[in-house]
């Protein structure tokens, strides 16, 4: 929808609103005219991350809001940073009790790197083609990596018929630039990587129609969506050095359709206070694409890829239905009863390539197409002693039964108890237990014919999304104010998960989460804000190194350990911290100053230990450590009712530690080698993002 | 072009200012009516909070919709200093959670945003309509925020004053643009009470998350079914401190569940990076560790439509 379109839309609505009703009072109109500069000083050789969301480019913001309503109509008119690569504009608006309507436009910047390079030429293309090898990274192309988000919508619901009402959404958000990809150039680890910027050029339009009856004491509603997602870029084509510099093709996200129905219903003041809620809903998604008859292969030929339809027609139904019944059974007792079923059906194409393509799989590769059906169901009261002392607890049981290869039935039973005491004016206190169970059938206990088969390894894989499980979780939350002014917040959460029976895979993870926040100040004159927070998080894992597949007993993690083949164990942790403080200053009846002040620091890292120390196991000390520092100053001088100055200043500081980036290089090995077709290309991405910037803006508002 | 379309928004909104304004200057009512109510006499400061809303549009002289909330002040408009209207709202003598929210919902019980409001977490755990809606206006905390360019108050700071552990997630590294005001914590929860586990929108997670990534619907011809189950299997939404908001750090998210012969249960560790431990460039960096890890090769880690093993192993 153009501009044009829309400014001619809202002044038609504006006029209708002001004849098509006879109104008791005059309009009423406030609003607000900002318009200033900003001005950013950034150092850093990739600040995209400092930047990611935010336009923090020098020139223009600005800012306009206007509200006005009679007694029967009402609008909200909004926009901020006009012309920016961030521009909100949002028009609301309606008469009383008759209709109402919205139409907006969101913009949403995501900056990934900053003077990325590439030895390709045709970035933001689907065709990427270079000449190899290429040895000097000084020479290659220079781009931006990034794609600009804009969704922009509306809605219209008509209210008149009351209990009767209507209702149209539908936006189109659309996305274009480039975003992270690779490909590996060839069919094993060593053959080398290239990254590659996938070209973004997607357009997803939404619409749907809405009807309900609704009252007090009853609703009931009906929708349809209706959703298309489009991608100009079906398939990327690359020059790829290790298959003769022929072009390969990574197949990008293909265009769907997704369509769902919903029904909901609620019934209210029923018998003992009960209110009977249900939602049903069908949806379904499709799309369709040849299956592609050539691979690019060694030697540069193009093999064929002998698949057993020469289409795929992608369909995935699902299926919900969720039904809750909220009581007061007796008095000071709540409860509430509920069931949902879900059901996702694939019924996509299957399809088999046969074992006799070069680029097929040894045994031949088959889709396996993934469906489940869950089964959840729980009850939950809550007792109240009192107006200060409430108990409250529950189970949830959940049961999942799916054809995937490890695991084919899951049920869940979840246990929680939960405390809260108000009986002091001043302290407010929660503490909550709770107790998931998770028991599963395996499917591969008789994986394989012996050890030496690699199919017996899957006897020990224990995958912990769906692997049994022991989770004890609590969390404590206690508010106190213990005088006038002051007022505080604490948190804390524990969780231990234990996943049971795992031989390889996740073993166990832990989390301590501390969080806490103070204020103390007349909001009237000054008030500060500190807050904190603090987290531990742990993850265990077992694994199993194999070098030689030819070995002895080499797929058994029982077996003795040798140098090419041991187990190893794994513990991650992720110690992060916040804390930060903020201050509104009334100085003057005129001044105001408002500040704010962030430090976050996460400190990661890996331990790691094999049998017999075999890989010569040594720690990771750097894995996602990141330093942030953010500052935020103003001060808001108001000249008079109608005028007030703006000036304002930030600083952001991003540091970022890595193991996978610290040292990083554009190419591997490094020096490149020429004519080594396994060269790896990398183009820079999160590797530089170590940045400062320094903020300054100034604006003038006019209130009205 | 960026500055046309800075005149053409900003002219488009002064237009719409002042035809707003003509059209009240020609839509004279035929009676210079007011709605200000009796009570605006003592508590005008709260008059004039609600004044622009909806609530002061349907105020009139009596003061109908102050004592819609507040309770009948018949009496205490004979005698302010002695009889009270009996408000539920008011911090001497405060109505339950249920009660409150009464108030509001005989009005809006209708409106279909609380259409389960009954069957919600908020509702359970008495968070009322007063606790994040101030119909009079109230002062906050100071904002403990980054800078963003938006000048719109966040959402986020409302839900983050009880939702601590959210609020700090938002602000780690690895996060969506709600702090930049892109996104809200309503568009994807409904606060206002849902039949989805913790108050989702949508009917799952998936469902949830593919309405604004419809990039990951698929269908694919070669699905990973983790990704078809539960984005959070492997991603965390609020905030993370590894990058693409997933849960742990790459490769030991994949290994997790991973564990074959050759690299995938290969072990990478202290020497498989960049550098040595002693700092200096690494001859035997592993590809598997470095930059993005698995997903160097195999990107398309949320399904393919590639042919053959390209698809089945997601390098394509």
């Amino acid at each position: 929808m153009n501009r044009t379109a829309i400014s001619t839309l809202i002044g038609g609505l504006l006029a209708a609103h002001s004849v098509a009703a006879q109104t008791l009072y005059p309009w009423l109109i406030e609003g607000a005219v900002t318009a200033g500069g900003i001005v950013t000083n950034e150092s850093g050789r990739d600040t995209s991350k400092i930047e990611e969301y935010r336009d923090l480019n020098g020139g223009v913001l600005s800012n306009i809001f206007v509200h006005g309503r009679d007694d029967k109509n009402w609008f909200d008119a909004y926009g901020e940073n006009f012309g920016r690569d961030d521009m909100y504009i949002s028009l609301r608006g309606g008469q009383y009790d008759v209709f109402k309507y919205r139409i907006y436009t969101n913009w949403l910047p995501h900056n990934l790197a900053f003077a990325a390079r590439s030895p390709y030429s045709g970035i933001g293309t689907n065709t990427l083609v270079s000449s190899f090898p290429q040895t000097d990274p000084n020479s290659w192309n220079q781009f931006d990596l990034g794609f600009q988000r804009k969704d922009t919508g509306g809605y219209f619901e008509w209210q008149g018929t009351s209990p009767w009402y209507f209702r149209v959404d539908g936006n189109r958000v659309s996305s274009s630039g480039t975003k992270v990809g690779s490909g590996a150039l060839g069919t094993s680890p060593g053959n080398g990587f290239a990254d590659l910027a996938f070209p973004v050029s997607y357009v997803t339009s939404t619409v749907s129609a809405e009807a309900g009856y609704t009252t007090r004491s009853m609703q009931f509603s009906a929708a349809y969506m209706y959703s298309r997602f489009t991608n100009d870029n079906p398939v990327l084509q690359w020059t790829n050095p290790f298959f003769g510099s022929q072009l390969d093709s990574t197949y990008l996200p293909l265009d769907n359709n997704y369509q769902r129905v919903a029904l909901n219903g609620v019934l209210r003041d029923l018998p003992y206070g009960s209110t009977l809620s249900a939602r049903y809903t069908y949806s379904k998604t499709t799309n369709d694409t040849s299956v592609a008859q050539f691979a690019l292969d060694s030697g540069g030929i193009y093999a064929p890829t002998l698949p057993d339809s020469s289409t795929f027609n992608g369909n995935i139904r699902d299926q919900t239905f969720s039904v809750s019944l909220t009581s007061t059974p007796v008095k000071n007792l709540d409860t509430k009863i509920y069931y949902n079923f879900y059901d996702h059906d694939n019924q996509s194409t299957s399809l088999t390539f046969s074992p006799n393509s070069p680029v097929s799989c040894d045994d031949g590769c088959q889709n396996f197409l993934y469906d489940y059906r869950k089964n959840n169901a729980g009850v939950e009261g809550v007792y109240r002693f009192d107006r200060a002392n409430r108990l409250s607890a529950g189970w949830d049981y959940l049961s999942i039964h799916q054809n995937r290869m490890d695991y084919d039935d899951v049920t869940n039973n979840k246990f929680w108890v939960e405390y809260k005491n108000t009986s002091l004016d001043t302290v407010s206190a929660r503490i909550k237990y709770w107790y998931l169970e998770r028991r599963s059938n395996f499917l591969e206990g008789n994986a394989g014919t012996g050890p030496n088969d690699p199919n017996y390894l899957n006897r020990f894989i224990n995958r912990f999304d769906n692997s049994p499980l022991d989770q004890n979780q609590v969390k404590v939350q206690v508010d106190w104010n213990p005088f006038p002014l002051f007022d505080t917040s604490f948190e804390y959460i524990y969780r231990d998960n234990h996943y049971k029976d795992t031989t390889l895979g996740r073993t166990a993870d832990r989390r301590n989460e501390i969080f806490a926040t103070a204020s103390y100040g007349d909001l009237k004159k000054w008030r500060v804000t500190l807050m904190g927070d603090y987290e531990w998080v742990h993850y265990d894992s077992y694994h199993r190194n194999i070098s030689d597949t030819n070995a002895s007993n080499a797929f058994d993690p029982f077996a003795p350990a040798s140098s090419s083949n041991y187990n190893w164990f794994a513990t991650n942790k992720d110690d992060n911290w916040l804390i930060g403080v903020g201050l509104d200053w009334y100085a003057t009846d005129k001044l105001t100053i408002k500040g704010s002040l962030l430090y976050f620091e996460s400190d990661g890292n890996s331990d790691v230990m094999s049998q017999n120390n075999f890989g010569n196991p040594l720690p990771i000390e750097a894995y996602d450590n990141w330093k942030r520092t953010s500052l935020n100053l103003k001060a808001i001088y108001a000249l008079n009712k109608n005028w007030s100055f703006t000036g304002g200043y930030a600083y952001e500081r991003t540091r970022y530690n890595d193991i996978a980036f610290d040292g990083y290089q554009y190419t591997i090995p490094f020096p490149p080698v020429a004519n080594n077709t396994g060269q790896s290309y990398l183009n820079g991405y999160r590797a530089f993002t170590d940045a400062n910037a320094n903020i300054f803006y100034v604006l003038a508002t006019f209130r009205f | 072009m960026r500055a046309g379309a800075v005149v053409r928004a900003m002219c488009f909104c002064a237009a719409l200012a002042i035809s707003a304004v003509a059209s009240a200057q020609s839509a004279a009512a035929p009676q210079q009516a007011s709605n200000v109510p009796v009570c605006a006499g003592c508590h005008e400061d709260k008059w004039t909070s609600i004044a622009m809303s909806a609530h002061g549009a349907k105020n009139d002289a009596s003061g109908s919709m102050c004592q819609a909330c507040h309770g009948d002040a018949s009496e205490h408009i004979k005698d302010p200093a002695n009889a009270k209207p009996a408000n539920p709202f008011s911090r001497l003598t405060p109505a339950t959670a249920g009660e409150q929210s009464n108030v509001c919902l005989a009005c809006h019980a209708g409106h279909r945003e609380l259409t389960f409001w009954e069957s919600g977490k908020h509702a359970k755990q008495d968070v009322t309509c007063a606790n994040c809606h101030s119909i009079h206006g109230k002062e906050r905390n100071p904002v403990v925020a980054p800078y963003t360019t938006s000048f719109r108050p966040n959402e986020a700071d409302v839900c983050g004053t009880c939702h601590q552990q959210i609020r700090s997630a938002i602000m780690k590294p690895s996060h969506h643009p709600i702090i930049e005001n892109k996104m809200k914590c309503s568009d994807c929860h409904n606060p206002h009470g849902a039949l989805s586990p913790v108050m989702l929108r949508h009917e799952s997670v998936n469902a949830e998350c593919t309405s604004c990534h419809a990039d990951k619907r698929g269908p694919f011809m070669f699905p990973h079914p983790p990704v078809d189950e539960n984005c959070l299997s492997c991603h965390n939404p609020h905030g993370s401190v590894h990058y693409m908001l997933t849960n742990e750090h790459v490769p030991n998210l994949c290994q997790d569940c991973h564990d074959w012969s050759k690299h995938p249960g290969s072990f990478y560790q202290g020497n498989s990076g960049w550098l040595t431990p002693q700092g200096t460039p690494n001859s035997s960096v592993s590809t598997r560790l470095i930059a993005r890890s698995c997903l160097n090769c195999h990107n398309a880690i949320h399904g393919s439509n590639a042919p053959g093993a390209r698809g089945k192993f997601l390098t394509r």
